[in-house]
């Protein structure tokens, strides 16, 4: 039995609404899938010196939270958010404790929650058939805003070869936790760098040739001007990949979209089009019966400068 | 007031109409492992339906605990009460 099956099992003891979940969910991983699921347990265990139930702990936080924020917002007839300015999230990014706590839950969720692990995949097949020779190109660039536990910063680097990889990241937690799982998944490489800033401090002269951002938007205040400093530093045929989330309360979540349909009005708005799309819905529920229903939805789109 | 006989009565109404099944009996132990469609959003659902019911708010903290229909009839009981 593998380490992380092992954490499976600790969850499902614990919690018998996680438990159908996580059993399905672990079927349905492929072989890949399981043992980056084990390099990232590993992680835990030799590098922040987490035990398999700290990692569960964590999980079961990240589910027992979402569970009362969702009651909270299912009270609002799901008008809002408990928080809605970054005033007052602000404090969690530099609380590095939680934030441990807050990336290893995400990290474990990305091959739990059925909709993280089909984001997960969507990212990854696009990533690997970018065309038009952003890869090949001297100088090319990929950016990462907030990679947090630094999975998607890492399947890049795996699926693609640009000259050079730049994460963003608001929390020094983060930081710290992507360059090390960073180094400790691929430790031959010197090509990355990550900085501890705030998106709207960051300044760049360069484009960039591939942007991703996965599920950020919706912990900004204002993500329109997000999405235009995106687009202003994107190249003409850039890889750009964001994901963000639908009527999913969080404990820093401040900007409630209430339909993919606002998100993608969005990106118009800011000089950006969808080129293709995947809509994942908490728990593998049906897609109609979570906008029905309100339900967390997490939309993932690859999109392109107009 | 309302005995444990009536919560369940009412309880059993609810699931069979969240679920959409009507041979759906509740008792003390019934928990997600006993209905194939119950998941944690499902919970959110019956959470909704009880309070609405019932005509009480759950404390959250308690809500996320819940382990069985038991434990829920408890709080019932004592919110009604």
């Amino acid at each position: 039995m593998t380490k992380f099956e092992q954490v499976v099992d600790i969850i499902s003891e614990r919690n018998p609404l996680q438990q159908k979940m996580v059993h399905s969910s672990l079927e349905n991983l492929t072989q890949d899938e399981l043992m980056e699921a084990e390099r990232s347990l590993n992680f835990f265990i030799n590098e922040l010196g987490s035990s398999l139930s700290e990692v569960a702990d964590a999980y079961m936080w990240f589910v027992e939270e979402s569970f009362r924020e969702q009651i909270l917002f299912m009270r609002s007839n799901g008008t809002k958010y408990l928080c809605s300015s970054f005033a007052e999230t602000s404090h969690y990014y530099t609380d590095n404790a939680l934030m441990r706590n807050y990336v290893v839950s995400l990290a474990t969720s990305l091959y739990l929650f059925p909709q993280h692990i089909g984001c997960l995949r969507f990212f990854k097949d696009s990533i690997k058939n970018i065309r038009g020779g952003q890869r090949q190109k001297n100088n090319s660039r990929y950016l990462e805003i907030g990679p947090g536990h630094g999975h998607l910063l890492v399947t890049a680097m795996e699926n693609s070869d640009f000259e050079s990889y730049t994460g963003v990241d608001i929390s020094m937690e983060s930081v710290e936790m992507t360059r090390k799982f960073v180094h400790h998944c691929l430790p031959e490489r010197g090509n990355c760098n990550v900085i501890n800033q705030n998106f709207f401090d960051f300044d760049s002269n360069d484009k960039y040739d591939a942007i991703v951002m996965g599920e950020v938007l919706e912990h900004v205040e204002t993500p329109e001007k997000f999405l235009l400093k995106i687009s202003n530093l994107a190249s003409d045929n850039a890889f750009i990949y964001i994901s963000t989330a639908v009527n999913a309360p969080w404990i820093d979540h401040i900007y409630l979209f209430k339909t993919v349909e606002e998100v993608e009005d969005m990106f118009n708005r800011c000089g950006l089009y969808v080129k293709d799309k995947y809509y994942g819905v908490a728990n593998g529920a049906d897609y109609k019966k979570a906008v029905k229903n309100k339900l967390p939805i997490v939309p993932a789109y690859i999109l392109g400068k107009a | 007031m309302m005995n444990r006989n009536e919560i369940f009565e009412k309880l059993n109404e609810i699931f069979r109409d969240i679920f959409d099944d009507e041979s759906i009996v509740v008792t003390d132990t019934t928990s997600a492992l006993d209905i194939e469609d119950w998941d944690s959003l499902m919970q959110i659902s019956i959470i909704a339906a009880v309070e609405n019911a019932f005509n009480f708010k759950f404390d959250v903290k308690k809500a996320v605990l819940l382990k069985n229909v038991g434990e829920m009839a408890d709080i019932i009981e004592n919110e009604i009460s």
